[in-house]
This record gives C-alpha cells, structure tokens and sequence, in this order.
C-alpha cells in the first residue's frame, strides 16, 4: 500500500505544464570517478560466477563498456579464504568450480584500480 | 565582508564613548519646521523620540494639515501645542505616546487619566483596541529574528498573479528558504516547511498552501498584522521548531459599515466590516474564492467537443474557497467576547473518460478514471477577553481545529448495454485520508504594572485525535477485496508557561520564560522542558546587542518522500516509537541605526533539530505492517548568518538581506548513515525589496529575490544489470536491454541551478465619490522570465528529426516564466 498520492504529483504538475518548460543542463562538473559493481548471484545448483563491473556516468552509457577484466577477486566461505576466482574471457565472469552448499556464508572481495567492492550473503535452504 | 567590519566600526565607536543610552526624552528639545498632517507628525515623533505610539485609527481620520514651527522645544510643549492644532490629547506613558480624541477642550483630571492611560497601555500590548504604528523599533525590542508586518506591507510585496501572499511576504525575509517553486511553503533558518507554526488569532492551522503553494491560505484582507519570529521564541508559543507566525485577524468596525472587493485574474475576495450592535456588537468577514472554472470549464467543454469522435473526454477542475468570519461583542466591564471562524478548502480533480465514439462499429463501452483531491483547514474559536482590572489582563479560548486531505481514485469500466446479454459493470474506489481533529482550551493572564514589565502565564490543554492513514477500498466486481483500514492515533497534549518581559535597566530588556510541554500518546508520556531567553543590551542610543536561546519541541510531522512538497503529504503524529521532535537554537546580533531613517541588524544563529522523521530510502518495497516502519529518525543542524538593512524615507521604504547558511541531516538509516545536506541547503540568500510612493495616488514596488539552487537526489551514474547466468538459475531481467540500473552516489548530491527572480509592481489608487477607493494593481511576477529548473531528469528517449536516438542528456524542467496579473479593489 502506497502511503503517498502519487497520483497527485502528476495532476499537479500536468495542470502547471502548460507553461512548463524542458532544457538541457550540463552536469558534468558533477562526473564522479567510476565506482567497482559486483554482482553475483549463487546457488548450490551451478559454480561461483561473479560479474564485475564499473558505474558509468549517465550521458556516456550508451557507449561504454563496463566490464571490469582485470579485478582480483577473493572468495570466503564461512569467513574462511578458499580462491581467487579466475577471469574466464568468453563469459567475461570471475569463475570458480566451488558449489555453495545451503547454510554457507560466502563472502566475495573484489579489487582493482577503480577501488574495493566486497558482499556476502548466505545461501538459503532448498525449497522443496 | 565590507558590512561587517563597517557595523564592527560603528559598534567599537560607539562603545568607546563609554556612555550608555541614560538620556530621558523630557529633556531633549527639538526643533520642527513644516507642513504635517497627523500621521507625518506622529512619524516625526516617532523617528525623533523613538518612542512606541498607539492610537485608534478612527481618532485621526479627517485630520487636517497643520503647519508647525518649533525651534529647540521640549517635547511636551510640541505636544500641548500640537495637541490644540490638531484636536488630539496626547497622553506621554513611559516610552508610549498615547494618541486619543480629545472630547472636551479641558485637560483630563490626573485621576482619571491614570486609569485611562493605563488601559490604553495595557490595550497597546495586547493589540486588541488600538493599532499599533506598523514599524516596530527593532532597537528597543529584546526579541531578535522577529518581523511585524501590517496589511499594506503585505500587499506591498508584488507576488504571482496578483495576489497578496503572506507566506510570500514572508519569504523574502533572510534565513527563510522559498522552497521549490511554485510548490513551497517556507524552509525557516533550515528547518522544514512542517515546523513553522501558524496561529490565526493564537489557534494553529496545519495546512498553509492552496494549490500546493501557489497562493496563501490567509487572506490579506482578513489579516490585521502579523508577527513573525525565527529565533529567540517567547515562552508563550510552542508546538514547532523553526518559526511562529501569529496572525491577528481584523475586527470588525464598532462605528461604520465598509468593506473591499477585490477581483483578480484567478479569484475574487470580499470582505465587510461593520457593526450589528453599535458600539457593541461587530462583524468581520471575508470570503475568497478562485474562479478558474469559469475559464477552465468552457476550454475543457470545446476540448472534449472535438474529441467526443474519437471517444475521449478529459475531467480536470481546480478550485478553493477561504472564508474568515470574526463576531465580536463588549461585554461592557467584563470585557470583550470573540467568535472566530477560519475554513479554507482546495479541490482538484483530473482524469479521462474513454467511451466508444460516434461511429464505432463495436459494443457500447465506458472507462472511467478520475482522481480528486482534497485538502484543508477548518478551525472556529469562542475567546472572552477580560480586563480585570489596570494591572491584569485575562483571556480564555476553546477552539476546535480540523485538518484533512484526502485523495480518491475511481476506476469504471461498463461495457454493453444494462439488461443486455454480456453486459458487464466493473468499477473500484480507492480513498487515501489524513486528518487531524484538535480539541483545545486555554487560558492566559497578563500582569502589566507597568511599561517596563510584563509577565505573562497561561496553559492550554489539547485533545489530538490523529488518523495518519485511512484506506477504503471498495470493489463491484471482487467484494472480497474491499477494505476498510483506520489508524487512528489518541493524544493528549498539555502545555504551560511562564514569560516574563523586564527593563532591567534603561540599557537592559529581556524576555524570558519557560515552556512546559507534555504530551500523551499510546500509554506513553513525554514531557519536554523549553527554557527561552533573549535580551537587549543597548550600548547607546543607536546600537544594541541582542542574544537569545530557545529550546522548541513539536509532536507531528509532516513527512514527504516526494522533491515536491505537497499538500496531501501526511502528518504523523510521534509514538510510543519516535521521540518529539526538539530544537536547540542560540543567536547573537547587532542592531544599528544611525539616524531614525536606517536599521542595519546582523544575527548569527545555529540550531540543532533532533528526533526528526524521514522516510526510509527503500520504504516502498518494504513488506511492513505499519506506517510507523516506514519512517526512520535522525537529527539535523543549521547555522549561519542573516544580514539586513532598512531604510525607511518618507516616500521610499525599502530593505537588503543577506542569509548565509548550512543546513545538513543525519540519519543512521539513510545515506549509509553518513550526513548529508538538507534539500534547502540554500548557502547564500539575496533579497531586495523597495515600495516608493511616487505621489498620493501611485506607489511602485519591487522584489528581487537571489538564491543558491535548492538540492536533489540525483543518479548521475548508472550500472548494468547482472547478465550471462545460466536462465533456468536466474530469470533474465525484462528491461535490462532498455536501460541501465541507476546508482545514487548520495542523497540530496547534485544542487540545481541558483535562483533569481525579479517581481515589480504598481499600485494606483483612484478616489471615488464619498470616501470611497478604487485600488489598481498591476504586477509582473518574474519581470526577466529566469525560468528556474525545480528539478532534473534523465533522459534517454530524446530523437532528432530523422528518428535517431540523440545521447542521453540531463534535462532541468521550470514552471514559471513571466506572468502578469491585474486585480481591482473596490474600498466601501
């Protein structure tokens, strides 16, 4: 349930719009450096894939390739360091051959030039 | 940085002289030279004494001018000669000049003028009986950040379509953040648009827009005066954080039967004053209503002509309505008996209705989808007034005050005809309410032995009944669906104080006092202790340095989540779960005026918000069973400066502010619990404002406003969606060939374009047979049309003309370019 009239904003708005007016602004005093994305989704059915990538500043999006290749990144299991995942070129994933098992912590740290990124999550119980 | 080290000059000056300001008017001599009528002398004394005058408005009507020469007199002989010359009695009291009708050529006996200077002295604080001259003496107030303003000040200021605005008025004062355009209220010294109390004759109000900003909820011609405070609170008001704006409402005419009419391009105002018992019984009362229908139903009915082909019909209407009523009856020696009414109220409607047109070859079919909103004040007050005697003065209120919003949403879809086969009639209603029902009673005495004392005590209980969030659902087709929730929320409030105002020495006035709050909800008590102090130390005649604390508390909140503060974003009252929200704020300044013509003032203040209520970031996809696990607590500071100087000519008034300031939230649960700055971080503020009376009969005035851009939450970066995982593991995304997830770095990070407008307006009066006035008023709001961005967007979506996708650019969106306006008051 919604606690706010959403739909009051556009009636609001769409009323004042008639002499509303749209314009291009340049932000780019606001261009921040790019910052690390991990992504990893994991299941006891397939291998530790991990994707990094970096952010990129809107106007520029449509272009750039955020792919991240050459990040070191480091996996824990229950807190306890097991691999450095390997860069596999035709997924363009980190990979590992380990599958997590229900009830584990996995922790993934990742580092590259652009800075540090880290998450961890545990793996829920199989659903019957 | 010149300003400061100037008025840091004029202050060691000053001070070097070693004398403080002991000099006793009686002894002064003046010398005058001239041709006055009696409001020009009175200005004059005023401006050469420096003393407060009060009067009745009607003893100097029809007053004719008089020409005066003195040459170094004492002040009381200028006022017994000008007391013969003018038809006045002028009664000296302390640092009051009381101006009254003289009825019989022989002076009063001194017995019977004590008594009836000490009423009209104790009448002059209270400001029931007497007007008061509109400009107060800054210098010789303890109270800093305070404004008084009169009608003609507020209708001075030039303002959108016409209409005089307090809130407006109010915000060109330094310190007070407009807020976004077109939708704010006023953002005082970094609070937020929630903690500023309004009291229409000492009862609140909780909602002060009319179409989410655009026009004041108060009536100018309903309004007296006002006084405005944004720091150094008195003890008697509490309730909210950053401001108090106490209004005080016209009374109605004991003698004669006026009014105005005032019609404008978006609304018409009338009002009429005047008694139904004279010398007994009056009435004031105004109605205000906007008329945009007349122009909006006849473009929508040609609209919705040329479409009815094509089987569309668009619904949309704005309207609202204000009305002021105040009923006061003399009780003779028991006082004075007030009965208020206030009711302001918006409706707005949109939606479409989508049909099956002329000559479709299909089923009859009808979609319906209309939304309405409303929102709105009421309040009805029944005050006794009652002079016990000279030295005590005592006052008694129960008031009922009623806030509501509500939205409603419709959806109906009939298809075939009724008592057909296939006929089929679906509809839903959803309706969204907020509201607020105030039950209160209070009583209050004044004990004024003097001019140089005051203290006041009083308490005031309240009963809040809350209902932060209603839902009624109700469904034809699924009955099982419809719904019917309540959250209502019982509180008791109590408040009490004491205030005490002293002339210490001639050189030293203070106000101070404490404010007792204790408020009741859900089992739970919570008392907050509000200590206030301000006080004057005047170094001499024309420099004076003031300082204050006030500590304020406030039990519900507005809360938005929206850029757009709206009317209908709902008031949520604290809980058993969040603490009252409480300020801490200290100021310190300096007030110069070197001559009577020139007030320069330079307050620094900083303010600690505490137990203040955001929505959390992610409350939306929240699974949360409660309004109250939506919301999150944390604190908030302000600090800064606001600079101001006045000059005050005979025919030219006029002011320049400066407000510096920082204002920054933090939250545990917001912004990875880092600080982050307020949406109205406004760091520099700019604001001049000039009336010039041109001749009796043409005044010009002028606003121009400068402000650092408000700020926005903005994604300025964006990431990929997660992608090449094996699909019968992890669904594929189902827009992630669209766009790209957006990443916000920080809250309120990016901080829109500065602000600036220039208003300009004209007054022309225009007398009319028997006494009567028309009033024009011409002005252009945003006179150079700066269209200032509200806020920014991405898109993505911009094509050129061929059709290709031009780059994804950041695009600002402005409401107001120039408007021009015209209304006409017709003064009976």
């Amino acid at each position: 349930m919604n606690i706010h009239f959403k739909p009051g904003i556009w009636a609001v708005m769409a009323g004042l719009s008639l002499t509303a007016c749209y314009k291009d602004i340049d932000l780019e005093k606001y261009r921040p450096e790019p910052t690390l994305v991990l992504n990893s989704i994991l299941s006891p059915d397939t291998v530790v894939r991990v994707q990094i990538a970096r952010t990129v500043f809107f106007t520029d999006h449509r272009e750039t390739d955020t792919n991240i290749a050459d990040a070191e990144v480091k996996m824990y299991v229950n807190g306890r360091y097991t691999e450095t995942l390997r860069y596999d070129e035709t997924s363009r994933m980190y990979l590992s051959d380990y599958h997590p098992v229900s009830g584990e912590l996995i922790s993934i740290e990742a580092e590259s030039s652009l800075g540090h990124v880290s998450g961890q999550g545990i793996i829920p119980e199989v659903v019957p | 940085m010149k300003i400061k080290k100037l008025l840091l000059s004029c202050l060691f000056a000053f001070a070097a002289e070693g004398a403080l300001y002991a000099q006793h008017p009686d002894q002064t001599v003046f010398s005058i030279n001239g041709t006055y009528n009696i409001s020009e002398f009175l200005e004059l004394i005023k401006e050469k004494v420096g003393c407060r005058i009060a009067y009745k408005e009607s003893d100097l009507k029809n007053k004719r001018e008089i020409h005066l020469n003195y040459t170094n007199e004492p002040l009381d002989v200028i006022l017994k000669d000008a007391s013969e010359k003018y038809g006045l009695q002028f009664v000296r009291y302390g640092n009051q000049l009381i101006v009254k009708k003289r009825k019989q050529s022989l002076p009063v006996k001194k017995t019977q003028s004590d008594s009836v200077i000490k009423d009209t002295v104790r009448n002059f604080y209270i400001q029931e009986v007497v007007k008061t001259a509109p400009r107060v003496d800054k210098l010789r107030h303890p109270q800093m950040g305070m404004t008084v303003m009169d009608g003609n000040a507020i209708r001075n200021v030039p303002t959108l379509l016409g209409e005089p605005d307090i809130i407006k008025a109010l915000q060109l004062q330094p310190g007070v953040s407009a807020g976004t355009e077109g939708f704010a209220g006023m953002f005082v010294r970094g609070g937020e648009n929630d903690e500023n109390l309004f009291l229409i004759d000492g009862c609140p109000i909780y909602q002060t827009n009319h179409l989410g900003g655009l026009f004041s909820p108060f009536n100018a011609d309903a309004v007296s005066h006002l006084t405005f405070y944004k720091s150094a609170f008195p003890a008697r008001y509490g309730g909210r954080l950053s401001s108090v704006t106490d209004l005080s409402m016209k009374s109605g005419d004991y003698e004669n039967w006026h009014g105005n009419l005032t019609v404008g391009l978006t609304s018409a105002n009338v009002s009429f004053s005047g008694p139904l018992v004279k010398d007994r019984t009056t009435l004031f009362a105004a109605l205000r209503r906007s008329w945009l229908e007349l122009v909006s139903v006849p473009a929508l009915a040609i609209i919705n002509a040329s479409k009815k082909k094509s089987g569309e019909k668009v619904i949309a209407g704005y309207n609202f309505t204000d009305f002021n009523l105040k009923l006061d009856h003399r009780l003779e020696r028991f006082g004075t008996l007030s009965l208020l009414g206030y009711y302001g109220h918006d409706r707005l409607k949109m939606g479409e209705h989508r049909f099956s047109g002329d000559g479709e070859d299909t089923d009859y079919y009808l979609h319906k989808n209309e939304n309405r909103l409303g929102w709105g004040n009421m309040l009805t007050s029944l005050k006794w007034h009652f002079p016990i005697n000279t030295l005590f003065v005592y006052d008694m209120k129960a008031s009922y005050t009623r806030y509501q919003s509500d939205f409603r949403k419709t959806v109906e879809t009939v298809s075939g005809q009724e008592g057909e086969n296939g006929y089929e009639n679906n509809g839903s209603r959803t309706e969204n309410r907020n509201a607020i029902h105030d039950l209160s009673a209070d009583a209050s005495l004044a004990f004024i032995p003097s001019d140089r004392i005051i203290i006041r005590l009083g308490t005031q209980y309240t009963r809040h009944r809350y209902a932060p969030e209603e839902e009624i659902r109700k469904s034809t087709s699924l009955p099982s669906e419809n719904v019917k929730s309540e959250s209502r929320v019982i509180a008791n409030e109590w408040n009490a104080y004491l205030e005490g105002d002293l002339e210490v020495f001639r050189w030293l006035r203070f106000n101070a006092g404490l404010h007792g709050s204790f408020f009741r909800v859900e089992g739970k008590q919570y008392q907050v202790f509000e200590p206030r102090i301000s006080a004057d130390f005047r170094l001499n005649p024309m420099v004076s340095l003031k300082a204050g604390y006030a500590r304020m508390s406030q039990f519900v909140q507005q809360v938005s989540d929206n850029y757009i503060s709206l009317p209908t974003d709902y008031w949520l009252p604290i809980t058993r779960n969040f603490s009252p929200l409480t300020s801490d704020q200290i100021s310190a300044g300096i007030y110069v005026s070197p001559g009577k013509k020139y007030t320069f003032s330079v307050e620094g203040y900083y303010k600690k918000m505490n137990n203040l209520l955001e929505y959390k970031d992610d409350y939306k996809d929240l699974q949360v069973a409660t309004w109250e696990d939506k919301l999150t607590s944390g604190s908030g500071r302000a600090y800064g400066a606001d600079f101001q100087a006045e000059a005050d000519f005979r025919k030219l008034h006029g002011f320049i502010g400066y407000g510096l300031m920082w204002s920054d939230r933090l939250f545990a649960e917001l912004n990875g619990g880092k600080r982050f700055p307020s949406k109205y971080d406004n760091r520099h503020k700019v604001t001049l404002s000039a009336t010039w009376k041109c001749s009796e009969r043409v005044e010009l005035n002028a606003g121009w406003v400068f402000m650092t851009g408000n700020r926005v939450t903005l994604s300025l970066e964006n990431y990929s969606y997660p992608d090449g995982y094996p699909t019968d593991i992890v669904p594929s995304y189902p827009h992630k060939d669209e766009e790209m997830l957006d990443y916000y770095a920080g809250k309120n990070n990016v901080r829109l374009p500065a602000y600036h407008r220039l208003d300009v307006g004209i007054n022309i009066y225009r007398p009319l047979r028997r006494g009567r006035t028309g009033i024009w008023n011409v002005s252009l709001y945003n006179a150079y049309s700066r269209m200032n961005p509200i806020m920014i967007e991405k898109n993505n979506q911009k094509q050129s003309m061929d059709g290709t996708p031009l780059a994804p650019r950041f695009r600002q969106f402005a409401l107001f370019p120039i408007i021009p306006s015209v209304s006409y008051t017709y003064k009976f």
